[in-house]
């Protein structure tokens, strides 16, 4: 397995809050639904920044949306969603963790 | 529609994140999450801020992460130093701000080019007597033509006249002026229609049927925008006009007219020559200059006064810009504003040295930490950066603040002294404004990178770890303030005497009880040619306002109280050499001396006395006084004017100063209206309804009686007499007081601050002195006056450097405040220093209190 499939916290709650959205996958829900989940407000810059790095390394992609253009000023959206790649990584992230946690329960309870 | 919002911002984005797509769905889920948002300045303002926060993610690492440091280290040391921060950010807003407004409203309202083609060529011109050539007054038309006929120096020449008139809507009848011209007077001034067209020359043949132009604010307010207007009958006066074309509001013409209407001159006005009531214009002709057209103007009168000796040989020509005619020539108003702007400008000056103050003091404060950074190694370049970015955390804030401030007061002091400034109607905060913030903030930016200044040394020494503050930088503080308060010193000396002069106004005794009296004004068509016809109304009008509750007495008077009015001569009948050559005439229905509350000092009033052909007159005690020297004046006879009229004086009623206080009473002549001779039949009349309670109520009920009337008539300028008073007083004049002494006291309450701050930092320097003086036997009330002393010092040189200020200050408002009531020279000076000693007695007293406090040891312990 290479090096680049562990993700960082921060890149597995973008992911994972995407994969809750489903098709919804537009950064203003995205950005709510991570603010509700970690209960602190999250900066617009840091997550634009997180999901270039993401796309670039092709665990997100996006497509272009005119469909709410008189509410932005004429300008299209994006909707993200997880690629298979994404979902992939995840799943080695989660079995990483999970095994570092086992038998970890009395200490951290 | 929701307005779009600001471009740049989004524009920013777009330079700063590579890919052009992924900037545009950026900037489009700010719009998203913005566009909606109220208020607008507030959206606008997050919406800003959002887009630079996103862009500073995309800059290169390295150079973001610079940024970020300094900025963040900035903010973390501005954050500690709150009171540094709020004092300084306070004070530049105020400063910035302060000037900002002024600055808007002067360019507005002074300096803006009039919205006319080429409006230096235009002049404004007309008779004046030779033997005292003041102002510019009107011209007779025949006069007129025959000037305008021989002129080569003027590309066309027009006059004007202005009267109140009634245009009836559906809305019901309004009052509005309107301006009767020469069919070229818009071509001369360079207007050209926006809708429909101008005058042409046969709408002023007699006989042609009657046309008007209205203006774009009439055509919008009474009218609707109706597209159909041009080509539509209205109302004026009763009788109709088709309007021909729409013309822009607000051309400069003084008064702003809503209405244009062409002279009719028949064949007799033509060749009117004695009666001097039209107001002329001329455009210079291409590379005419204006002297060379006022000589050519006084060259052809000269004519007309050779030719026409009797009417015109006592004048000549007076001629002024057309530019300072419509900016109100040299009304009071222009007069103020150089001495508002330069008290603008000195609270500016008062501002930037309170920054710099308090920069230094802050700067001294961190010598200890600027040595560290030094001696870790930061390099001058980086301490700049820090530096810069501190002093922006200080002055954008400011910034913002003032234009808030500005865009606040801007409109609130034109609503409020609107009918002092000229085009008050048009000024708005825009560009001016905020160019005046950017310049002023950039000037705030480097006085307070100066103050904060490089260390001066490369080589840090161990007293500059120490935490004293350095004795150069406290003197240097110490001067400062002093200025400081010498700047201010000179405010308060203005503010003392324009606020003296105007304290005498409002005290002055007008005469009459101004309490509880109403006005209004009611006008007559030409319907009423018939003078028993407009006596029948008036008799009636005043019959049916008696009888309304409450009301104790209705009379009327041909001129609005407290406002001037028309003057002649008037003589002893029996003994020529008594002549009041200006005496004031009025004419009034008979119980207007009880409304007006004047006391029948001799005689009777017109009440209760039939109007017969009998010739009677009332006149005032100064009138009796002038003419009748010595004796009764009841059934004396009166001359008035040079004609043969000659009356018997019925009664003497006591002096009514009828210019306000500003001027002393006058000679006056109460003539009854409706008795000969025919100006005494006027049309125009101005009610007094002397009423219990509150007199707003009785508005209503005049209004429904003078619509019963005759539904045609509108009634006007509704006023208490306590307000014609106070507007006798010049609304410039008050508003440049109201202005000048709010800044007067802002300049000193950051004065005064500045005191309190250096004496402040005295008792701290000085806490192991004052330990030792206590050691050895000094009292603390002995340590209290040592520092009292030290404010009374600042207070004596600002004193002194204020004495320049006010200097200058003072005779920019000795020329426009009224000489009789502004007190002396010695008087004034006595005030301001009594107001700056307090001043600054009480800021030294907070800090001298607890020097005097301090326990010995304690103090002794310090170092």
């Amino acid at each position: 397995m290479p090096k680049a499939a562990f993700l960082g916290e921060w890149e597995q709650l973008v992911l994972l809050a995407l994969l809750h959205l489903g098709a919804d996958g537009y950064v203003l829900p995205l950005r709510a639904e991570l603010s509700a989940r970690i209960g602190r407000s999250v900066s617009r810059g840091a997550l634009y920044r997180t999901l270039d790095r993401l796309e670039g390394k092709g665990y997100v992609g996006w497509k272009l949306q005119d469909d709410r253009a008189e509410a932005r000023g004429g300008l299209p959206r994006r909707r993200f969603r997880v690629t298979p790649k994404g979902i992939k990584a995840l799943r080695a992230s989660r079995r990483a963790l999970t095994d570092l946690w086992a038998g970890l329960d009395e200490v951290l309870e | 529609m929701t307005r779009p919002l600001p471009a740049w911002p989004a524009r920013l984005l777009h330079a700063a994140v590579a890919d052009p797509m992924v900037a545009a769905t950026i900037s489009g889920d700010l719009h998203e999450e913005y566009l909606e948002r109220h208020p607008r300045w507030w959206r606008d303002l997050a919406f800003t801020a959002a887009c630079l926060a996103v862009a500073a993610r995309y800059l290169p690492a390295s150079l973001a992460s610079a940024i970020r440091v300094d900025v963040v280290h900035a903010a973390r040391s501005i954050a500690r130093a709150r009171t540094f921060a709020i004092a300084s950010i306070g004070a530049l807003a105020l400063g910035i701000g302060t000037a900002a407004t002024v600055l808007t409203i002067a360019y507005a309202s002074l300096l803006r080019p009039l919205p006319l083609d080429r409006s230096e060529q235009l002049v404004r011109w007309g008779q004046t007597p030779i033997a005292n050539p003041v102002g510019i007054n009107s011209t007779a038309i025949a006069n007129f033509l025959d000037m305008e006929a021989r002129t080569t120096a003027f590309a066309g020449l027009a006059a004007s006249q202005l009267s109140r008139v009634n245009v009836t809507s559906d809305a019901g009848a309004e009052s509005v002026l309107m301006a009767i011209v020469t069919p070229n007077y818009l071509d001369v001034l360079g207007v050209r229609p926006l809708l429909g067209r101008g005058f042409v020359a046969s709408d002023a043949e007699p006989g042609a049927p009657p046309v008007a132009i209205i203006t774009d604010a009439v055509w919008r307010r009474t009218f609707g925008a109706a597209a159909d207007i041009v080509g539509r009958t209205i109302r004026v006066d009763a009788s109709p006009r088709v309007v021909v074309g729409v013309v822009a509001s607000n051309l400069g013409v003084p008064g702003d007219p809503s209405l244009w209407a062409p002279f009719q001159w028949d064949a007799a006005a033509r060749q009117t020559r004695d009666r001097r009531n039209i107001e002329p214009i001329g455009r210079l002709r291409e590379g005419i200059s204006f002297d060379a057209g006022r000589q050519e103007l006084q060259a052809l009168f000269a004519d007309l006064a050779a030719a026409y000796p009797a009417v015109n040989g006592k004048s000549t020509i007076a001629a002024m810009s057309y530019r300072d005619f419509a900016l109100g020539g040299s009304s009071p108003g222009r007069g103020l504003m150089p001495l508002i702007a330069s008290a603008a400008g000195v609270l500016l000056l008062i501002a930037y040295l309170n920054v710099a103050n308090l920069t230094i003091g802050r700067r001294e404060a961190r010598r200890h930490e600027h040595a560290l950074r030094q001696v870790l190694g930061a390099s001058a370049w980086r301490q700049f950066v820090h530096r810069m970015a501190e002093a922006s955390l200080v002055v954008v804030p400011a910034a913002m603040l003032a234009m808030l401030m500005a865009f606040w007061a801007v409109p609130a002091i034109v609503s409020r002294f609107g009918d002092a400034i000229p085009r008050a109607t048009t000024i708005a905060p825009g560009l001016v404004t905020a160019v005046v913030v950017a310049l002023a903030s950039l000037v705030a930016a480097l006085v307070t990178a100066i103050a904060g200044g490089r260390l001066r040394s490369r080589w840090v020494t161990p007293a500059m770890l120490g935490r004293r503050t350095s004795t150069g930088a406290f003197r240097t503080r110490r001067r400062l303030v002093a200025v400081q308060v010498g700047l201010a010193a000179g405010l308060v000396y203005g503010a003392v005497l324009l606020g003296a002069t105007l304290a005498a106004l409002v005290r002055t005794d007008l005469g009459v009880p101004i309490e509880g009296a109403l006005t209004f004004a009611v006008g007559l068509s030409d319907r009423y040619s018939d003078p028993s016809r407009v006596r029948g109304y008036f008799d009636e009008l005043s019959s049916r306002i008696a009888q309304l509750p409450r009301v104790t007495a209705v009379g009327a008077t041909s001129r609005t109280p407290f406002s001037g009015g028309t003057n002649g001569e008037a003589s002893a009948a029996d003994d020529p050499a008594r002549v009041e050559p200006i005496a004031e005439y009025r004419t009034v229905m008979p119980h207007l001396f009880e409304a007006l509350g004047l006391r029948i000092v001799e005689g009777r009033g017109y009440a209760g006395v039939p109007l017969s052909a009998a010739r009677q007159i009332i006149v005032s005690e100064a009138l009796a006084r002038k003419l009748f020297p010595g004796g009764p004046a009841v059934g004396r006879r009166v001359r008035l004017g040079s004609d043969a009229d000659i009356y018997e004086v019925l009664g003497v009623v006591s002096d009514l100063r009828d210019f306000g206080p500003t001027r002393p009473s006058r000679p006056a002549i109460y003539l009854r209206h409706g008795s000969e001779p025919g100006f005494a039949s006027a049309r125009a009349m101005v009610f007094v309804v002397r009423a219990g309670g509150v007199l707003d109520a009785l508005v209503p009920d005049i209004r429904r009686i003078v619509r019963d009337l005759d539904a045609d008539v509108a009634v006007e300028r509704v006023a208490t007499l306590e307000e014609l008073a106070t507007r006798s007083l010049g609304s410039s004049r008050r508003a440049a007081t109201t202005v000048v002494v709010s800044l007067a006291a802002i300049a000193l309450a950051l004065g005064v601050i500045g005191v309190f701050g250096v004496v402040a930092d005295g008792v701290e320097r000085r806490t192991r002195e004052i330990g030792v003086r206590l050691a050895i036997g000094d009292t603390p009330s002995g340590i209290v006056r040592l520092f009292l002393n030290d404010g009374i010092r600042l207070a004596i040189a600002g004193a002194v450097l204020g004495a320049g200020v006010a200097w200058f200050v003072d005779g920019l408002v000795r020329s426009v405040v009224v000489q009789t009531a502004a007190p002396g020279a010695i008087a004034t000076i006595a005030m301001a220093l009594a107001i700056l000693g307090a001043s600054t007695l009480i800021a030294s007293a907070l800090p001298a209190r607890r020097a005097g406090r301090l326990e010995p040891v304690q103090a002794l312990r310090e170092e």
